[in-house]
């Protein structure tokens, strides 16, 4: 083996430890700083979904009516409420998501653990007595991935419904009966799998960044670095998780 | 056996490793007791630095021995040492604090993770010593906003306000 396999498997374990570190301080929440927990969650909550709306509203109305359109051309030949559904909730609605979160979200939090490495402030937390995997990890942790739970759910309702609407209004293109199609093609295995990809792809994402985030760092030369390395790496394990749930769930 | 609870902090057989300096086995004795003022005065800036960390707890020596009021502890844990750190003063150019809270909230961080409540007001002695230092109209401020001065100030207080065991100070003529 090479020493950049070996590297890499060391670094799998790594964020396997690091993962199971902090699902473990949920069980149970330790009963000191649930209220300083609980603003930090609230506050990674609204950077990562709130404030990311104005992204992901367009995104979905623009990926939806695409879609639609290129799949209504074919009318008569497919199913195609039953085909939009199968891409949106089952592939596209988790996976756009997840890049937007990288984009938006993953960078910003590798850089502000980055920073907080650099500047000595996780120091700081840790000579006030206070645990940084509790305080700073854990939340961002629940925060990031209930942020790309809720923000996959609104991605589908508008990529479908939205996009829907937009080619209805817009244009002469047959989409009658797409409700109907979408009623017979949906079960509730395909949300299910969608948000099943949101729950995995927000723990990846979290861990990543917060691993390359507070790597040891001497200069501030050193974050841009490991930002890149993050996002690669968080696009690279979406992908990967990505297939394994639909092997798993479709194959 | 554990030591007898007479010492504060007791290292034996420290090696350090600073960065930057060759490495040598020179090894380090210190014990610090209640009560005691101790000058530490080292060749480079960097290696009184480096000490002054690993009796914090925030660095880990190449070897030795690190004891806390007579108990061992492990420095490669870094739960354990956060029970140390607690009683630990330490005022130094790398203390630091969190850029994204207010001073009153960084002057308060202990007490609102510890007694679970955000709505925590300062003590009398914390009130006084920012009125003394004149930082009272900078406490809802973020402390990027106050001078090297008034940082290391704000710092020196949240610190004392810990009620520290011992007060580990970097250049304490910095006050002057």
């Amino acid at each position: 083996m090479g020493r950049k396999t070996i590297r890499s498997a060391n670094r799998l374990m790594d964020l396997c430890a690091l993962t199971y570190r902090l699902t473990a301080i949920a069980f149970p929440l330790p009963r000191t700083g649930r209220a300083l927990i609980k603003r930090v969650i609230v506050e990674q909550v609204h950077f990562t979904a709130v404030q990311a709306l104005p992204v992901i509203i367009p995104v979905a109305l623009i990926t939806g009516s695409m879609l639609i359109v290129q799949f209504s051309q074919l009318s008569g030949q497919v199913d195609l409420g039953k085909l939009v559904v199968l891409l949106v909730l089952r592939e596209i609605g988790p996976l756009v998501t997840a890049i937007i979160v990288i984009l938006r979200s993953a960078t910003a939090v590798t850089i502000e653990m980055s920073y907080m490495r650099v500047l000595h402030e996780i120091d700081a937390l840790e000579m006030a007595g206070i645990d940084p995997l509790h305080t700073v990890c854990f939340p961002r942790l629940v925060g990031i991935t209930t942020a790309i739970v809720s923000l996959i759910l609104v991605f589908d309702l508008l990529a479908i419904i939205g996009g829907y609407v937009i080619v209805s209004g817009t244009t002469t293109l047959p989409v009658e009966g797409f409700f109907q199609q979408i009623a017979k093609g949906v079960v509730g295995a395909d949300i299910a799998v969608g948000l099943l990809k949101g729950l995995f792809f927000g723990v990846t994402i979290t861990v990543t960044c917060l691993y390359h985030g507070l790597a040891r760092k001497n200069q501030i030369t050193q974050v841009p670095v490991a930002t890149s390395k993050a996002a690669v790496d968080c696009f690279f394990y979406c992908l990967v998780i990505n297939i394994f749930i639909s092997f798993v769930f479709y194959v | 056996m554990e030591s007898a609870p007479t010492s504060i902090i007791d290292i034996k057989d420290l090696a350090l490793v600073s960065p930057g300096i060759p490495r040598h086995d020179d090894a380090h004795s210190l014990t610090v007791a209640h009560g005691d003022v101790i000058t530490v005065v080292t060749d480079s800036p960097a290696e009184g630095r480096h000490l002054l960390r690993i009796l914090a707890t925030l660095d880990r020596p190449v070897r030795g021995e690190y004891r806390f009021n007579g108990k061992m502890v492990d420095l490669n844990d870094y739960r354990e040492c956060l029970a140390v750190k607690r009683q630990i003063g330490y005022v130094a150019p790398d203390a630091a604090m969190l850029s994204n809270r207010t001073l009153r909230e960084n002057l308060l961080i202990s007490r609102i993770y510890s007694e679970n409540d955000l709505t925590i007001d300062m003590d009398n002695t914390m009130d006084s010593l920012c009125k003394g230092a004149g930082l009272s109209r900078m406490l809802n401020r973020r402390p990027s906003v106050l001078s090297d001065r008034e940082l290391l100030k704000a710092i020196a207080i949240r610190e004392m306000c810990k009620s520290p065991a011992v007060m580990l100070i970097d250049r304490p003529e910095n006050f002057m």
